[in-house]
């Protein structure tokens, strides 16, 4: 009767685990989630495709004033970065 | 930057189609990963991208953005993004992401395939470590507030003065900010681009916060903060580069969010150059959140 109870207790414990495992799974993963918030702040507010480049500037590698819409005349690959 | 010499092979393939590739050195996205912190100064900040071409070996051109941080707001505010941007100055592309497989594939329909690309392990790239000058692992590191976030900070710049080789960084939780009362992160962390380090052999660092200011004479505490004056630990090394953090507690009124004012006194030691200096600075701390202060999740050590 003991061995009953407890396997009876044991498949009870499997069959909660195995629904609370699937449910887990099933949830879509949070909409909030720190990259796809950064994605769609990303496709709010950079320049549409077709835009020009924003007229904007930083510096060159030497400190000099460096406009962004100088980027002309070929195609540019523009990737933004930093040490970490 | 992982994907750097997978774009600069792509770099190779195409120079030769008049492709340029500019990479814009932003504000960090992860501080403290392998020591670097944020840069206060825009000559901090060419300092970086200095290091960032000396570690990455890399042969790209290299833009900066302002302190301000123009370019990256006005362009996504996205860590690791890339355009394409066409002869007339147009966006053909864009990713939140940066994508080298897809870059190539990009460049492939807009200009031409290449028939034999550049590999990675033909680029021969001469990469190097972030620069260490003295011990770390000696000092315990504390554990910041669950989800905390750096405050916005003004290092009160004096003409003339040494620069802020300490820096400063402090982080509360979003619900701190919100209620007024929790626990505040207070780091200072040795910038590794000045090769400097801690100096043991004296006095350890002192950080008052501050709640009026009378010439240099008379100071009253915060009593917002407490404790307000920290001492910091005198590990048994003679140098090392460890950050000095503390946790402290905050109460302010959610009505009443007046700056905190924080004064530091510390010693740097540069051996390189052979030298040994006292510094006392000043920050202003606002309580509000810094959009650009990145996020210190992994805290690499160097």
């Amino acid at each position: 009767m003991k061995i009953f109870a407890s396997r009876t207790a044991l498949v009870t414990a499997l069959a909660v685990i195995g629904i609370s495992v699937e449910v887990a799974y099933a949830q879509p993963r949070p909409s909030g989630s720190p990259r796809q918030s950064i994605v769609s702040n990303f496709e709010r507010g950079s320049p549409a495709i077709g835009d020009a480049l924003p007229d904007i500037s930083g510096y060159d590698a030497k400190g000099k004033e460096f406009h962004l819409r100088s980027l002309k005349g070929n195609y540019t690959v523009l990737v933004f970065g930093c040490l970490t | 930057m992982r994907n750097v010499s997978s774009l600069e092979t792509i770099e190779r393939d195409y120079a030769a189609f008049g492709v340029q590739f500019v990479y814009v050195y932003k504000a960090l996205a992860h501080p403290e990963n392998s020591g670097y912190v944020q840069p206060f100064t825009l000559d901090e900040r060419l300092l970086h991208v200095k290091e960032a071409e000396r570690t990455l070996g890399s042969q790209f051109t290299w833009i900066c953005d302002n302190m301000k941080n123009d370019l990256k707001h006005n362009l996504g505010n996205a860590p690791n993004s890339e355009f394409i941007i066409d002869p007339d100055g147009k966006v053909v592309r864009k990713r939140a992401w940066s994508s080298p497989a897809s870059v190539r594939r990009d460049l492939e329909e807009l200009i031409f395939p290449v028939e034999f690309p550049t590999r990675v392990s033909d680029l021969n790239m001469k990469t190097a470590p972030p620069p260490k000058v003295a011990a770390s692992g000696v000092v315990k590191r504390v554990s910041r507030p669950s989800g905390a976030q750096a405050l916005k900070l003004e290092p009160v710049m004096k003409k003339g003065a040494l620069p802020f080789y300490a820096k400063l960084r402090a982080e509360v939780s979003e619900s701190t900010l919100r209620n007024g009362e929790g626990k505040m992160y207070v780091g200072f962390h040795m910038d590794p681009l000045y090769h400097v380090h801690w100096n043991n052999l004296t006095k350890p660092i002192e950080v008052t916060f501050l709640w009026s200011v009378d010439g240099d004479k008379d100071v009253t505490s915060d009593d917002r903060v407490s404790p307000a004056k920290l001492v910091g630990p005198k590990p048994e090394v003679a140098a090392d580069i460890d950050p000095r953090e503390f946790l402290v507690d905050l109460k302010f009124d959610e009505d009443d969010r007046k700056p905190l004012r924080i004064k530091v006194k510390y010693f740097a030691c540069n051996d390189e150059q052979g030298w040994c200096v006292p510094l006392t600075q000043e920050y202003v701390i606002h309580l509000e959140r810094d959009r650009d202060g990145g996020r210190a999740s992994n805290r690499r050590r160097r």
